[in-house]
């Protein structure tokens, strides 16, 4: 089904949305103030927002610390933490923790197997901060071809990993856990009606996103993946990354016109 | 410590250069308000350089380095700096040590911290600790009950009698091997990125802090300033020259404030 344009009053219930982070919340890797704004106002009218990123626990951390939200998945779903109101930060994984320990030896030998394979393949710089999941640079503070990156997917997938190309990272994991079995599993232990929930985001790696929810929304810059994308958004809106994110905030606040 | 209502006009006017601290200073009880995150955003879009300098660690660092409207954040008290070239799309980072000695600093400060959780009850690890390169944090008041100030100098005289350095935050008592502290590390940020001594710069630039860790600024800064809660500290090596009404945030959008009104009322 072809995308239509993001109306200027949503028209659909919604009291959770989850989001990307990366070019879906940022625009040209910076966070807008309008942007930082949506996210209170939406708080403030009792939508919750829970970002679903390939980003490091080191990141997710920080962000719900200091973010206007009380939950949020890491690491393509290895992962959500959740801030109580003391404070307190829990988290919550996917596998269990003998299977973490081995997966991460597992990783570590593949991620010299393709350093071997592919010299030019540089891991993103916060893979220190990560907690389960190995990422290569192909757009952040490095370029890559994308047919390039592709291949290095596709050689971590024939040794058995799960591989995702986004538009700056490949992350590179094992496990059969996903972006959308981990937020179907929040919203179950959360107690939040699946048909009240939406998603927003940007690339292929929100995949599992887009075919999950029954209303998504795409911020400008997903058209040039959108063949990359098995089910595409419901919505596109007209300005991309954050200001995309906005924009769907200001669409969500907004009453129907009776 | 002097109102900012008092600041000169022509002081807040020549301001190019925003220093600060981010825990209870950028933010309020670890939230970044919308008013904070604009505030910074409106500082740079006049011009204004703003540097967060704090005990974070290097995770989120390199977070607040790609996000913030910022031209670079120190890290660790003083360990590191990071600074993002939006333009080359990388990122600069910059350790007071060397990989080596801060890999065998890791290790000293590994029985630091047994020894910390076997004698203090009621500390613990910060939860940021994954996140940290170079420096040790002890959690005293973030996930923890608050511990008694008794305690906290406890910790700190821990550290030091391990050779350590030891600063007090709002929430945290970070420990590191080495010389560093915010002050070194922000002379060298001046001097790599901005291209000018900080000596230089003490007519153009200000600091904003609110607690022990800020006193070598404080010292340092012609122009230091603190939000309202610098007032909840009794004993510190320095204290800022100015003090805002406000606590956290708030104080830090009305030291933003007043820098921007005396630029639009020249």
């Amino acid at each position: 089904m072809k995308s239509l344009n993001l109306p200027s009053a949503f028209p659909h219930q919604a009291t959770l949305v989850f989001t990307d982070v990366d070019e879906t919340l940022t625009w040209q890797g910076r966070l807008p103030v309008e942007t930082f704004q949506a996210l209170f106002a939406l708080q403030q009218a009792g939508i919750r927002v829970v970002p679903v990123t390939g980003a490091c626990a080191g990141w997710c951390e920080c962000m719900l610390r200091t973010w206007p939200i009380d939950s949020i998945i890491g690491e393509n779903g290895a992962f959500y933490i959740d801030r109580h109101n003391t404070g307190k930060l829990t988290y919550t994984y996917a596998l269990p923790e003998a299977e973490r320990v081995a997966n991460t030896e597992y990783l570590q030998q593949l991620q010299q197997d393709v350093i071997k394979a592919f010299p030019e393949t540089q891991l993103t710089t916060d893979q220190s901060f990560r907690l389960t999941d190995m990422a290569f640079d192909i757009g952040q503070d490095y370029q890559m071809e994308r047919a390039q990156a592709q291949r290095i997917a596709e050689f971590c997938r024939s040794a058995g990993a799960n591989a995702k190309v986004g538009p700056i990272h490949i992350n590179v994991w094992l496990g059969q856990y996903t972006k959308a079995s981990t937020s179907l599993h929040w919203l179950s232990q959360h107690k939040v009606a699946y048909e009240d929930t939406l998603f927003c985001g940007d690339s292929p790696n929100d995949d599992s996103m887009f075919a999950s929810f029954p209303i998504t929304i795409g911020v400008a810059n997903v058209e040039p993946f959108l063949d990359e994308i098995e089910k595409p958004p419901t919505y596109i809106t007209n300005r991309p990354g954050g200001f995309g994110f906005a924009d769907l905030a200001a669409s969500l606040l907004t009453k129907q016109p009776n | 410590m002097q109102s900012l209502s008092q600041l000169p006009l022509e002081v807040a006017r020549s301001i190019n250069y925003v220093f600060a601290d981010i825990d209870d200073t950028i933010t309020t009880e670890g939230r970044l308000s919308a008013a904070s995150y604009s505030a910074i955003e409106a500082l740079s879009e006049a011009g204004i350089q703003v540097i967060p300098v704090t005990g974070r660690p290097a995770g989120w660092c390199d977070l607040i380095a790609r996000f913030w409207p910022v031209a670079g954040v120190v890290g660790e008290n003083g360990a590191f700096y990071y600074a993002y070239q939006h333009q080359a799309r990388s990122m600069l980072r910059v350790f007071a040590a060397t990989d080596q000695e801060r890999e065998q600093n890791r290790i000293k400060l590994a029985h630091v911290r047994d020894q910390i959780l076997a004698e203090v009850p009621g500390a613990a690890v910060s939860a940021d600790q994954n996140f940290r390169d170079t420096d040790l944090a002890i959690d005293f008041c973030e996930d923890v009950p608050p511990l008694v100030d008794q305690d906290v100098l406890r910790i700190q005289a821990i550290f030091e009698a391990a050779g350590a350095v030891a600063k007090i935050s709002s929430i945290h008592v970070n420990g590191w091997f080495g010389e560093h502290d915010k002050l070194t590390m922000t002379q060298r940020f001046c001097r790599d990125v901005l291209q000018v001594e900080l000596d230089d710069l003490m007519d153009k630039a200000i600091f904003v802090g609110d607690s022990p860790n800020d006193a070598p600024m404080f010292a340092r800064f012609t122009h230091a300033f603190g939000v309202a809660n610098v007032k909840d500290f009794t004993t510190m090596d320095a204290f800022p020259k100015w003090v805002a009404d406000g606590q956290g945030g708030e104080g830090f959008v009305e030291i933003a404030q007043s820098l921007l009104m005396a630029r639009g009322s020249s």
